[in-house]
């Protein structure tokens, strides 16, 4: 099965440093996994604001975005929680037959049908259809192959750094359509930071929200700023170098609410990012100078030159 | 003067269960979900108060109610609720229920119209794209921010469903 990136639209307009990491992680000079662009995706839509504001259009253009990935016989690879989250809970709501059949028609404006990928029952001329299926890059990554190709790409030892993983929510919940880690004890992203030679510590609150989902950050930043102080508090308390997170929307949240609260900033990369300097990527095309809280006490702590800022 | 008392609205009630709150009546008031919410450890939502407002169809007191706008869906309560009650997709029905009515923030609106014109919820400035070609990334995304015809798509869909007249305030 091929992998079909989808970037979304924080990571390529705000933090293009994680694209250009994940395709370098997935590609050719790193894990070599057979992934490729499907042209004319949209935004998933965003879950927080879309699907509060009204879910059949938040389903129309989420099954548009399935709909390129089923012509292809592709499975999505998202990097983003929130992509994550809005794609799969789609393709829950689009196998109910009377939901389906209100979004084609929709979709019928544009000449397009939301299926599923067709599959020939083994023995039998009979076909099903299963779900596009949506994938979280971290998912993709920790299998027992991958992580063994990544334990053997390991140039930079991350050597006595501290990291706090926060997960996020969509990552994690609901647990009957993500399924990707253990709800209440999630390890993928402790496993693959304890892989680049890193240690992952515990801190109260860890699978708590960072504040930002929902609408909430852009309508009441205040509020939103306040839960990430929350967390902030306890990764702080035990004396984190770096915040790594696989949703590029809470590392925005992370990266941007610390001035409100703190002159000591934690910087914040994304699980790619942390992978692509232990692979050892050019830093410079990381994008890490683009994030506000400066990554460079980490770097000199790793053993690399820092980036300009 | 003593206030008159609230009168229960079944009809509203059952509009709610009917736009995707489908489990809202399984709710026994147990409170798991107000001890679960990140947001109330802040303020003062309760979210199981919202959650029986919504069974008796006390409209007035969620429509235009700011409270109804501060979960951020991390989906804590939703996980614990011991009857299985599908407390964000009941928020959901409830904004989008808001949001017909006319209630909706100028922020999210200002996302949402940007969704509806571009595709994407995030606008592509002339730095980021100077900064993409910096990375050795294609300067413009290979995203409806290139191909006209995926965007027209969009546009299409939103058109279709009404999206575009409810975002400009008027109803679907």
């Amino acid at each position: 099965m091929s992998y079909a990136y989808f970037f979304g639209c924080v990571i390529p307009s705000r933090y293009p440093g994680i694209e250009y990491a994940v395709r370098w992680v997935m590609g050719p000079e790193g894990l070599k996994l057979d992934v490729s662009d499907i042209e004319e995706f949209s935004c998933c839509p965003v879950p927080g604001i879309f699907y509060s504001t009204d879910r059949d259009t938040w389903l129309a253009l989420a099954a548009r975005n399935l709909c390129l990935a089923q012509k292809n016989k592709s499975e999505i690879v998202t990097v983003c929680n929130g992509c994550f989250s809005s794609l799969l809970k789609a393709t829950e709501y689009l196998s109910e037959p009377k939901v389906m059949g209100q979004t084609n028609k929709v979709l019928s404006k544009i000449g397009m049908k939301y299926t599923g990928i067709p599959e020939r029952v083994e023995g039998s001329n009979r076909r099903v259809f299963r779900p596009v299926s949506v994938r979280h890059f971290v998912g993709i990554v920790h299998t027992d192959e991958t992580m063994k190709a990544l334990s053997e790409s390991i140039k930079r030892p991350l050597k006595n750094i501290k990291v706090a993983v926060h997960y996020g929510c969509h990552y994690l919940r609901p647990t009957e359509n993500t399924a990707i880690d253990d709800p209440n004890d999630p390890i993928k992203v402790d496993d693959i930071v304890k892989i680049l030679g890193a240690e992952s510590i515990e801190y109260d609150d860890k699978l708590a929200c960072c504040g930002a989902g929902g609408g909430v950050r852009s309508h009441i930043v205040e509020l939103a700023n306040a839960l990430t102080e929350d967390k902030f508090k306890n990764i702080s308390n035990e004396n984190a170098d770096v915040i790594v997170t696989p949703c590029p929307f809470c590392l925005l949240q992370f990266d941007t609410a610390q001035k409100s609260f703190t002159k000591r900033g934690i910087p914040v990369v994304h699980v790619a990012q942390l992978m692509a300097i232990a692979m050892g990527a050019d830093l410079s095309k990381l994008g890490l100078e683009l994030h506000n809280v400066s990554c460079n006490p980490l770097l000199a702590k790793i053993g690399v030159t820092e980036v300009s800022r | 003067m003593t206030q008159a008392p609230k009168q229960p609205n079944p009809e509203f009630a059952k509009k709610v269960v009917e736009a995707g709150g489908k489990t809202l009546n399984l709710c026994f008031q147990c409170g798991t979900c107000t001890g679960s919410c990140p947001s109330g450890r802040q303020t003062a939502f309760r979210t199981r108060k919202l959650v029986r407002r919504a069974q008796l169809g006390l409209k007035d007191d969620i429509m235009n109610n700011e409270d109804l706008w501060l979960c951020t869906t991390c989906y804590t309560c939703y996980e614990r609720c011991p009857r299985g009650v599908e407390i964000v997709d009941v928020i959901m029905a409830l904004r989008n229920m808001s949001v017909k009515e006319g209630h909706m923030a100028p922020q999210h609106k200002k996302v949402a119209e940007l969704i509806s014109k571009t595709g994407h919820m995030v606008n592509l400035r002339d730095e980021d794209k100077a900064l993409r070609k910096k990375l050795g990334l294609a300067e413009v995304p290979p995203t409806v921010l290139e191909v006209v015809e995926g965007l027209e798509q969009v546009k299409k869909i939103c058109a279709a469903t009404g999206f575009d007249k409810l975002i400009e305030g008027g109803s679907k």
